[in-house]
């Protein structure tokens, strides 16, 4: 079926989708239904104040506030994506110093530092088999910084989940270090808030980005959000000089439409979904020890504490080597099981995600693994 | 008026019901052996559906 020259997307109602960037964004039906309702360009402006963050009918005013609470901040804005609330703060922050960012970090953070012209200092992961970003190592970092440039840093940044290995850092223990060098912290929450719950201020966070179309349930575009700690709105949510309504990080409003909607429609069902997050870590530590019965290790932490896992598989690679379809057979060995999600030809390296997926689902994503790969 | 929010209305009620149908695809993807509840949801969103396409058919005939 094609809608024009489009094919039609149905990868959610007829396969099970294991791709890590889209198991968290995948839409509620309230989510949908308020897509369907606002998807003509700026409905969301059709009783503008003067300003989206303001706005309360529909209650964007509102629903901010609640996020504020949710994430245990006290201000946030939507952004038109987890990047953007990144940019902003490193923006209203930058005087041209340097920020100390994990090694894990997603490139969109780097880029961001770069635009905002930030000089970059990395803590390295330890390498393997787990990766991990010791805490203790952002203390190392911003003294080898004051060494170099006479200053400590200008900003900290933490991915708290990092897109690779699905690894967990202790946020806490990052910020209590942030918070003794006043070090102003930011978290990168894409891969967590909106599966777990986040308390910005436990966790002494002075900032928090989050993507609403990687774990908040939201589509129809992209959407984020950026949540702060009193004392930063006057630098971060700036107005502009001649318009007194409009935050400058945001351009005055960020996302106009659909994608806001969806994220303030699938919001009841995220605060809810968080408190099972414990469920979701059981069916990611389950998948990878049916797996770990034959040729595939997980890499990253262990145990995992996340949905996204980083495989080795050896035993598919191998399989690849006399294989008619070659690379690709994996691909297709799981298409006609009815799974996608992976890589096309990828055999040796790949990520999955369980997340949001039942125990029915991911006992045959397991039986289907390991029934491809001989086991 | 009242005619064309009727039919509007109608129109957004069976939009958002297939929505809801959507979901247990999701759900019980990708074989969708459905439980007794889910088959008696899947009737009930048919059944509302019918009703409304009538109601519509009803509205347009007259």
């Amino acid at each position: 079926m094609n809608i024009g020259k489009l094919e039609l997307r149905d990868r959610e109602e007829s396969f099970i989708n294991l791709n890590p960037l889209q198991t968290g964004g995948r839409t509620t039906s309230d989510a949908r239904k308020a897509i369907i309702s606002y998807i003509d360009g700026y409905s969301i402006c059709d009783w503008c104040k003067g300003a989206l963050h303001i706005t309360t009918e529909p209650d964007i005013a509102g629903f901010l506030g609640e996020v504020s609470d949710f994430l245990g901040m006290d201000y946030a804005l939507p952004t038109n994506g987890c990047r953007e609330a990144k940019y902003g703060v490193m923006h209203a922050i930058s005087t041209g110093g340097s920020i100390l960012c994990d090694g894990n970090m997603h490139y969109s953070s780097e880029v961001s530092a770069e635009r905002a012209g930030l000089k970059i200092y990395k803590v390295p992961n330890k390498g393997e088999p787990e990766y991990k970003i010791n805490p203790e190592d952002y203390s190392e970092g911003f003294e080898l910084i004051k060494k170099e440039t006479g200053k400590y840093p200008e900003l900290a940044l933490l991915t708290h989940v990092d897109g690779e290995y699905g690894n967990v850092v202790d946020a806490k223990e990052v910020g209590k270090i942030c918070n003794d060098y006043s070090v102003p912290f930011l978290l990168n929450t894409a891969y967590s808030s909106g599966r777990m719950e986040i308390d910005g201020k436990k966790i002494g966070a002075d900032f928090i980005a989050c993507s609403g179309h990687k774990s908040w349930a939201a589509g129809g575009g992209n959407i984020g959000i950026l949540a702060i700690k009193e004392g930063w709105q006057d630098k971060v949510f700036k107005p502009g000089a001649n318009w007194k309504s409009k935050p400058l990080e945001i351009l005055g409003c960020s996302s106009r439409g659909a994608s806001l909607l969806a994220l303030m429609a699938s919001f009841p069902h995220v605060k809810e979904r968080v408190k099972k997050w414990d469920e979701e870590v059981k069916k990611a530590r389950y998948l990878v020890n049916e797996l770990e019965k034959i040729d595939i290790k997980q890499i990253g932490e262990k145990p995992k504490n996340h949905d996204l896992i980083k495989l080795d598989t050896p035993v598919y690679d191998n399989i690849a080597k006399t294989h008619k379809k070659k690379g690709y057979f994996l691909y297709y060995e799981l298409k006609d099981r009815g799974i996608i999600g992976m890589k096309a030809g990828r055999t040796r390296k790949f990520k999955i995600s369980t997340y949001g997926l039942s125990w029915e689902q991911v006992s045959y994503v397991a039986e289907s693994f390991l029934e491809i790969g001989g086991g | 008026m009242n005619f064309m929010k009727n039919v509007v209305e109608i129109t957004f009620d069976m939009a958002f019901l297939i929505e809801d149908m959507r979901e247990i695809w999701r759900r019980t993807a990708p074989f969708h052996k459905l439980n007794e509840e889910e088959k008696k949801q899947i009737l009930t969103i048919i059944d509302s559906i019918k009703k409304n396409c009538d109601l519509i058919s009803d509205r347009v005939s007259k």
